[in-house]
């Protein structure tokens, strides 16, 4: 019983801890990619809303990537302390990528940050530039090697068992796993979405304020595009990420589809909500929509996969908890798109800064890329319950021979320190948010294209209508 | 099978602590030092002196632990299991210290001294808990079946306590050294005043903890005082007192860089101590009687501690050992200490009179050493501290660093 308890309290504590800090990389990734992008628009160009702009989010990603920093750091230790025989089983090749994470990715990250925080009138643009570029470089190298870690954790390959423990046989292969590729880039374009749609909740916030001048109008404008082409770029690609799960985990697709079992001779049909029943085994007010489920997931009209009465009971994933991960990930997918079509929409009307309504869409959609990609680990990690190390390890096995005491402390301390500090830390990227690029970039009275200010500072109602004058272009 | 991966990594990872210790230590040892500089604009200093490297340093602590996990995945899943608590604070420590860097130059004055509060508890929990952990780690780990056998609190003995102290003493000193490098005048002057009586109370700790290990430890003292370890222990308190002295000479002066270098020659041979410890490895377990406190409050576990010796394929990397080789009892060395492991723990009378005997021989001829090389260098130690370069360029002018908020550094580019 106290066993049984440990493993939930640590996979609780490790849950927890993980979910927090992959908020602070996913911004970070996409905030690094921003910034260098902000910062050779600027050297091309010249202009000065760019630097403006780089120079406002720079000190937000500042606080983000202390915050990133920190909580990785127990992250790299949760393995050993939470998961201690699932290290010493599978650390050779875990231990490996999450070194060769710290050794290529952090030493570039830490060395280049500096430059880029502090260097700014140190060191020339160009070099300036170099340093941000290989600090947005390094995040993504150690998405990658992570991801790796991860992905291998699903589904392992290139290894051999010796002994009752892993050993690397190929290691190639063990880092091309099966599903490492959907799962990078599916993660990377998650994290420049969610990143999009908090720069554009900012702009948003303050057109909506009337604070409406060249540096605002851009990054909402830089934003909306970023949505309009990458939203239904990420349905894609979390398309293909399910037809390779299924592929290889089987179970966990049964699960989020809510899936019991074939009927022969018939298609699948999809459930749009329910509530899956473990207990029962079905799924309670359930509203489907027949043989939609077979299309998407195998491309024909009465195809079939596997579903969870298949699997004897011990080794399904929870249905009830994945179902609805799964869904809120979808849904706030589909809106992303709509966002971005609205926009898109708005934007050839003339009414990009203008309409209320999608503005307070954007400001609403603020959080809706980070509480997606907290969505979609739910659904990946729970759905390869209660495999650790998937088919190999069972998490029940992984678990460090802690007491149900300690965990119980060390959780208590973990969440009360998390919402204390990443709490203060939330307020004060708002209020740098809250703050506003420096209005340096205005001067140029009229235009109405993107980085170029009507009437900066004042009300929207009293600014006349979009391009009603030429564009002048604005230089601070 | 070519070159010996696990020394390859034990190196590495030996490698990875020390610069942790020599890096994050002065810039925890600023947060030990806060309370004593209470003006904002002091502490303002102080911390900007490692803003742009703090997270860096903290870097070397992530590749100490991927890479024990890498290298030596029994050795980071029995030794983090073992230390859950004392890591885990240290932990959260550490994001207090972390947090603090940003947030403090964020704040609202009304609200500053909360994050000053969370620096210095940060720091100072952060490193009680490192120091603690060592300790733990130097009284041994009971393993049963290639895992943690102990309980949760097993780490805390008075020795450990007493290592976690002087850890906090140790970076205390690294990082008044290091802002006595790093600023002048005013603040100068009063850290030098700081670090004279710091340099005394980590000799101390050094002593103590010396004396200590071998006196309650004893498959350490066998190592210590066998031959041919001892011809390679033998210069280390030499090396200690020297640093020291030297350290003391150099703050009288005219210091700058100096005594931050002293004090790193002074910790760092502390730091070997850690070495001594036989992490469980190839040996099956039960041939190490880890002389832990831990161990000896449950008599049950040790007769079972015996774990079946794993395979010696290459490709897993076994435990190796981050020390020197073990002594071979069947080989010709010649022990200084005759310990048989096989017989019960409890020390006899003679086996003390005898450890505490080798002691003082010991420490005694180091000392004697150290007053003939002392006397021998003295004209010149004195006369080169006299002539230490102001090469530090000094406070910067103020400078706009780019983004409002974020402080100008007086920490030149090629820190960076
Ligand atoms: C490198 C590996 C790795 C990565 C990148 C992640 N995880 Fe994970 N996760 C694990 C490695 C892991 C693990 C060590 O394998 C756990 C511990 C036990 C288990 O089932 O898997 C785990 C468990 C685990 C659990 C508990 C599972 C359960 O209760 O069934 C949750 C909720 C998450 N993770 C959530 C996340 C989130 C939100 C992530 C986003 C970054 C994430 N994980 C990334
Ligand atoms: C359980 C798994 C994870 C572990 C053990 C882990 C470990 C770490 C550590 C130790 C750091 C701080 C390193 C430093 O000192 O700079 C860090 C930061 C980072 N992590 Fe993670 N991490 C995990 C999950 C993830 C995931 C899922 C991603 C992205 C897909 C990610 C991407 C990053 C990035 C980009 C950084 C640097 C940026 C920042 O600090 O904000 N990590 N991680
Ligand atoms: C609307 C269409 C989307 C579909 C069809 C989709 C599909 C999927 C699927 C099937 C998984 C589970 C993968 C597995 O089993 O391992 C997943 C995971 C995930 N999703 Fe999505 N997704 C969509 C949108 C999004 C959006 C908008 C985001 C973030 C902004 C996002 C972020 C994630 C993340 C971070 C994961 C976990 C990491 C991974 O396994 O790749 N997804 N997605």
């Amino acid at each position: 019983m106290a066993a049984a308890e440990a493993l939930l309290l640590a996979r609780i504590q490790f849950g927890f801890t993980v979910s927090f800090h992959i908020v602070f990389p996913a911004i970070t990734i996409g905030l690094a990619s921003y910034l260098a992008v902000l910062e050779a628009l600027w050297l091309r160009t010249g202009r000065q809303v760019f630097q403006d702009l780089y120079r406002y989010w720079l000190r937000i990603f500042a606080v983000n990537f202390g915050m990133g920093v920190v909580s990785g750091l127990v992250m790299a230790y949760q393995f050993g302390t939470n998961w201690s025989r699932f290290s010493d089983f599978a650390g050779s090749i875990t231990g490996p990528l999450l070194a060769y994470e710290v050794l290529t990715a952090f030493f570039l990250e830490a060395g280049f940050l500096g430059v880029m925080l502090f260097g700014w009138k140190r060191v020339g643009p160009g070099l300036h530039f170099f340093a941000t570029l290989m600090v947005a470089v390094g995040t993504l190298v150690s998405a990658t090697w992570i991801l790796a870690s991860n992905s291998w954790m699903q589904t392992p390959a290139g290894y051999e068992i010796v002994d009752g423990r892993v050993v690397p046989t190929d290691w190639v292969a063990a880092i091309f796993n099966p599903s490492f590729p959907y799962r990078l880039v599916h993660m990377v374009v998650g994290a420049y979405l969610a990143t999009a749609l908090v720069v554009g909740a900012a702009g948003a916030w303050h057109l909506l304020r009337s604070r409406d001048d060249a540096a605002i109008r851009m990054m909402t404008s830089m934003a909306m595009w970023m949505l309009l082409l990458v939203a239904p770029l990420q349905a894609f690609i979390g398309d293909q990420h399910g037809l390779n799960t299924l592929a290889h985990q089987p179970a966990k697709i049964a699960a989020i589809e809510a899936h019991w079992e074939n009927r022969p001779g018939e298609g699948v049909p999809l459930t749009l909500v329910g509530w899956p029943d473990m207990e029962a085994e079905r799924t309670l007010w359930a509203i489907e929509v027949p043989r939609l489920g077979s299309l998407i997931l195998t491309h024909s009209w009465d195809g079939q996969f596997p579903g969870l009465k298949e699997y004897p009971p011990a080794d399904r994933p929870n249905a009830t908890i994945v179902f609805w991960t799964f869904r809120i990930m979808v849904g706030l997918g589909v809106l992303m798109i709509a966002l971005g079509l609205w926009s898109a929409w708005a934007r050839w009307r003339g009414t990009l800064y203008r309409s209320r309504p999608l503005l307070r869409m954007a400001l609403a959609m603020g959080p809706a890329g980070v509480v997606a990609i907290l969505a979609g680990w739910y659904t990946t990690e729970i759905g390869r319950q209660p495999w650790v190390v998937y088919g190999l390890m069972r998490t029940a096995d992984g678990v460090s021979p802690h007491g149900p005491v300690e965990l119980s402390v060390t959780l208590a301390l973990f969440v009360v320190v998390y919402f204390v500090v990443f709490g203060a830390g939330l307020v004060y990227m708002l209020r740098l948010i809250a703050v506003g690029p420096a209005a340096s970039g205005e001067g140029g009275p009229e235009g109405g294209g993107p980085g170029q200010a009507r009437h900066p500072m004042r009300p929207l109602s009293a600014a006349p209508a979009v391009g009603a004058a030429a564009p002048t272009a604005t230089r601070g | 099978m070519g070159i010996d991966l696990p020394l390859v990594w034990a190196v590495i990872i030996l490698f990875g602590v020390m610069m942790y210790v020599v890096m994050d230590g002065f810039d925890l040892g600023i947060g030990i030092l806060y309370p004593f500089f209470r003006d904002k604009a002091d502490r303002d200093v102080m911390m900007n002196t490692v803003a742009p490297v703090w997270d860096g340093n903290e870097t070397w602590l992530v590749l100490g632990g991927a890479g024990l996990l890498a290298a030596f995945p029994l050795a980071y899943s029995v030794v983090l299991s073992a230390f859950y608590l004392p890591l885990i604070f240290m932990l959260l420590g550490l994001i207090f210290r972390g947090v603090a860097f940003e947030f403090r130059f964020k704040a609202s004055d009304a609200t500053r001294h909360w994050w000053d509060k969370a620096f210095i508890g940060g720091s100072v929990a952060a490193t009680f808990f490192q120091g603690a952990t060592l300790g733990g780690f130097i009284g041994g780990i009971p393993v049963v079946n290639r895992a943690y056998a102990g309980g949760p609190l097993d780490w805390l003995t008075p020795f450990s306590v007493f290592t976690g102290v002087g850890l906090v003493a140790a970076y205390a000193l690294l990082g008044s050294t290091w802002l006595v490098m790093k600023t002048k005048g005013d603040l100068q002057r009063r850290m030098i005043a700081l670090a004279q009586p710091l340099t005394l109370v980590l000799l101390a700790v050094i002593v103590a903890i010396s004396v200590w290990t071998p006196l309650t430890h004893r498959e350490i003292a066998q190592r210590w005082f066998t031959f041919p370890n001892i011809v390679w222990f033998a210069p280390v308190p030499l090396l200690v007192a020297v640093a020291a002295w030297r350290l003391v000479v150099a703050l009288r002066g005219q210091p700058h860089a100096g005594p931050f270098v002293l004090t790193l020659c002074l910790t760092l041979p502390g730091l070997q101590r850690a070495r001594h410890q036989p992490v469980p490895a190839h040996h099956p377990a039960g041939d190490h009687d880890l002389g832990g406190i831990g161990a000896a409050a449950e008599p049950g576990l040790r007769a079972g501690r015996r774990a079946p010796h794993h395979s010696a394929d290459p490709r897993v990397h076994g435990v190796g050992l981050l020390g020197v080789p073990r002594q071979d009892r069947r080989g010709g060395h010649v022990p200084l200490m005759t310990g048989d492991a096989g017989a019960a723990r409890g020390l006899r009378r003679r086996e003390w009179a005898r450890r505490v005997g080798w002691l003082v021989a010991y420490w005694a001829g180091g000392v004697a050493v150290v007053g003939v090389v002392a006397y021998g260098l003295r004209r010149h130690a004195v006369g080169g501290a006299r002539h230490v370069v102001r090469a530090h360029p000094g406070p910067p002018a103020p400078d706009d660093s780019g983004a409002a908020g974020i402080p100008a550094t007086p920490v030149p580019v090629w820190w960076i």
